[in-house]
Formats: structure tokens, C-alpha cells, sequence
């Protein structure tokens, strides 16, 4: 499969960075995947509404990554009980991007070439405090952004919430349920 | 009352504007005491830096100017009100962006002893929203308006369950027309004048 890995963490120490290099890891082992990563914290996405066309020779385009891909995964940590602002920023300009056509129409489904997708995120706080803050994060991509993909694509949810109370053990856990999860894609 | 007006419209000729300054106009005229803040005109940076979030849990998280300005007005704030359209069934990159760099530890919340988050904005006692959205009503349920779930769940997590919520969700057929929007911004009067 054509998989797009997006991770994003505005700090180099983090888990997330960890949790991006166990994903990257687990899809290259498989040896089917054809591999791209963005991570937005490194190509500088400021999460403004739209972002500047990107210099010519500058490789895919965010719109470019989305049209080549066939499964998408997510890395990123929870904040405010959803993806951070650089990447809401970034899908929010990319699908517009994507799903307005030249002719001033419009079209619903402008990722019918992604048929699989998975979220790989951190929470602070335990899931049920995510689930009485109406679980935002999740339903953006499991309602909001499939809604946008192949009508059969199948969403992921590899989650591992309370990380402030986390231990070793229990992130070593996480980054195995990761292998697990993704090892059979 | 003091009261936050928070505008996160990108497109400079949106509803949302509109909605803003007829919020401002109207609560101005009850004798309140508004700030309006207009986030992309204000050009506000939504991504947070590596370097505030390595200051984060620490004494001081607010690095930037515009940051502190922001955590003062909520901080003397007994009211917030958030006008924004809603994009991916969520709040605009903006103001998720504002509610991570704003809304900080210190501001929003503190960690107790045992690394549970307990409320800091116990002062504000109305969340208001007004969202325009591109889908009809049952689109937008099922979608789970994540946005105002953002507002009046997680945030009202910090302000405390005795705060009340009001919302206005404003969908395409409410601001097709003139006459609809002018009707729109009569809702707007209407949720000022309750508070």
C-alpha cells in the first residue's frame, strides 16, 4: 500500500516522536508499504487557514501527498481533546484545497483513493474525561475526514490516554499495541 | 460584565464578521464592558513553538506578548464568546491554536498534586458560541459539532459545570438570504441581551 505517515510534535524528545518512529518502523518491516513522511513540525506548518503554495521544486505538495496515497497514519498528541492546531490547520487547508474544483463546484469526496486510516495519539487525561469532553479528536477523523475518503475506508483508533500518569511499562505497552496494530495493514 | 468576544473567521468577508461586530455593537449598548478579538486579523500565530511547549509545565508558559495579552482578557474575563465557522465538522486551525496557547496551565487549569487538571476559569460564568456551519442540522449531529463539544465540554471543564452554555448554530439555510441574516443577527441581539 501507498501509506502517508503525518506525525506532528513541536518537541524532538518527545513520545510522539517515539510513538512516529515505532509506525514508521512497523510499516517498513512489512515490506509492502511504499512509504511517505511529513512531519508538520519540521516543514514548518504554521496552521494558518490556508498555506502559500509551496516554492516550485519543492517536492509533493500536501494536496500532491493526499492524491498519491492509499491509507493515511495520524501521529500526533491530544491537546484540548483533539489534534493539535498544526494539524487541523493542515487538513482543514489541504481538503479545501482538494475539494473545491476549478469550475467553482464542488465535490464530497475528494480522497476516494484513501481506503484505510489510522490516529496514533497520546491523551493527558484518562478516557473518560475524553469521553465526557465529547471525544472531539476522534470524531473529526472518524466522522469528519472519512466522511471525505472511499465510502468503505476503515479508520484505527490506537490510542493510549492518561500519559501524565503513565510509566515505562505502560508506554512500552503502547508502542507494542502499535507493532500489533499496524503490523497486519 | 466583562466580556471576551473572540472572532476566528479566515475569510475577511464571512458571515462570522458581521455576527462579531452586531455581538460587540449589542453588548457595548447594555453597558458591557467587551473586548473583541479578531485572531487572523490580529495575524495570531495558532501552532505552538518548541519552545513554549518545553516552557509549558513550567512557572512561566506564556512566552509571547500577544499570548499574555490574550491570558490577561480571559483572565479578567466573566463571559467568552467565540464566533467562528466550522471547518472538518471542528473549530478553525486559529482558534484551536488560540485555545492551546492561551489557555495555559496557570490560565485555564492547574495540575494538583497527582497530575489531575482542576479548574482555573472558575470567574467565567457564560461560554457563548455563535457557529456557522456548511452542513444542514442532522449532518452536524452526526458529525458530533465537534467544535462546540471543544467549547462547552472540554473547556467548560475548566470553567466549572455551574457555567452556563448558549449557543447559536447558525446552518446554510439560516444565512442564505438578506432577510435570513438579518434574522440571523436578531438571534445575535437576542443571546446578548441575556447575558
Amino acid at each position: 500500500m501507498r501509506v502517508l505517515v503525518v506525525s506532528y510534535h513541536p518537541l524532538e524528545g518527545s513520545f510522539t516522536a517515539a510513538t512516529t518512529a515505532r509506525v514508521l518502523d512497523t510499516l517498513a518491516r512489512s515490506g509492502r508499504h511504499t512509504i511517505r513522511h511529513r512531519d508538520l513540525h519540521a516543514d514548518g506548518q504554521t496552521a494558518a487557514w490556508t498555506t502559500p503554495p509551496d516554492p516550485p521544486g519543492s517536492g509533493p505538495t500536501p494536496v500532491a501527498d493526499l492524491r498519491w496515497c492509499e491509507a493515511i497514519v495520524f501521529v500526533y498528541p491530544t491537546w484540548w481533546s483533539g489534534q493539535p492546531a498544526a494539524l487541523t490547520g493542515w487538513l482543514q487547508s489541504t481538503l479545501a484545497e482538494l475539494t473545491d474544483r476549478h469550475d467553482g463546484s464542488h465535490t464530497a469526496r475528494p480522497l476516494r483513493n484513501v481506503r484505510r486510516f489510522a490516529a496514533v495519539t497520546s491523551h493527558g487525561s484518562s478516557k473518560l474525561v475524553n469521553v465526557a469532553q465529547g471525544e472531539g479528536g476522534k470524531r473529526v477523523l472518524s466522522r469528519g475526514l472519512r466522511s471525505r475518503c472511499h465510502p468503505l475506508a476503515r479508520m484505527s483508533w490506537i490510542a493510549l490516554y492518561g500519559i501524565d500518569r503513565s510509566t515505562t511499562r505502560s508506554r512500552d505497552r503502547f508502542l507494542d499495541r502499535i507493532t500489533r496494530r499496524l503490523g497486519s495493514w | 460584565m466583562r466580556i471576551l468576544v473572540v472572532l476566528a473567521d479566515p475569510d475577511p468577508s464571512g458571515f462570522c464578521h458581521s455576527v462579531a461586530d452586531r455581538m460587540n455593537t449589542s453588548l457595548k449598548a447594555r453597558g458591557h464592558d467587551v473586548v473583541l478579538r479578531d485572531l487572523c486579523a490580529e495575524g495570531f500565530r495558532s501552532a505552538m513553538s518548541s519552545d513554549e511547549r518545553a516552557a509549558y509545565h513550567g512557572d512561566d508558559p506564556a512566552l509571547d506578548p500577544a499570548v499574555r495579552a490574550h491570558a490577561a482578557d480571559v483572565a479578567s474575563a466573566e463571559a467568552l464568546v467565540f464566533v467562528y465557522p466550522t471547518a472538518l465538522t471542528t473549530l478553525p486551525a486559529i482558534l484551536k491554536g488560540w485555545l492551546e496557547r492561551v489557555m495555559l496551565p496557570g490560565v485555564a487549569f492547574v495540575f494538583n498534586s497527582r497530575h489531575k487538571v482542576r479548574p482555573g476559569l472558575t470567574h467565567v460564568r457564560h461560554v457563548v458560541g455563535v457557529a456557522t456551519y456548511p452542513t444542514g442540522r442532522a449532518a452536524t449531529m452526526i458529525a458530533n459539532d465537534n467544535g462546540r463539544r471543544t467549547l462547552t465540554r472540554a473547556l467548560r471543564l475548566s470553567t466549572g459545570l455551574r457555567t452556563r452554555v448558549r449557543w447559536l448554530a447558525l446552518h446554510p439555510g439560516d444565512t442564505a438570504t438578506d432577510g435570513r441574516r438579518q434574522l440571523a443577527l436578531t438571534a445575535v441581539d437576542e443571546l446578548a441581551r441575556r447575558l
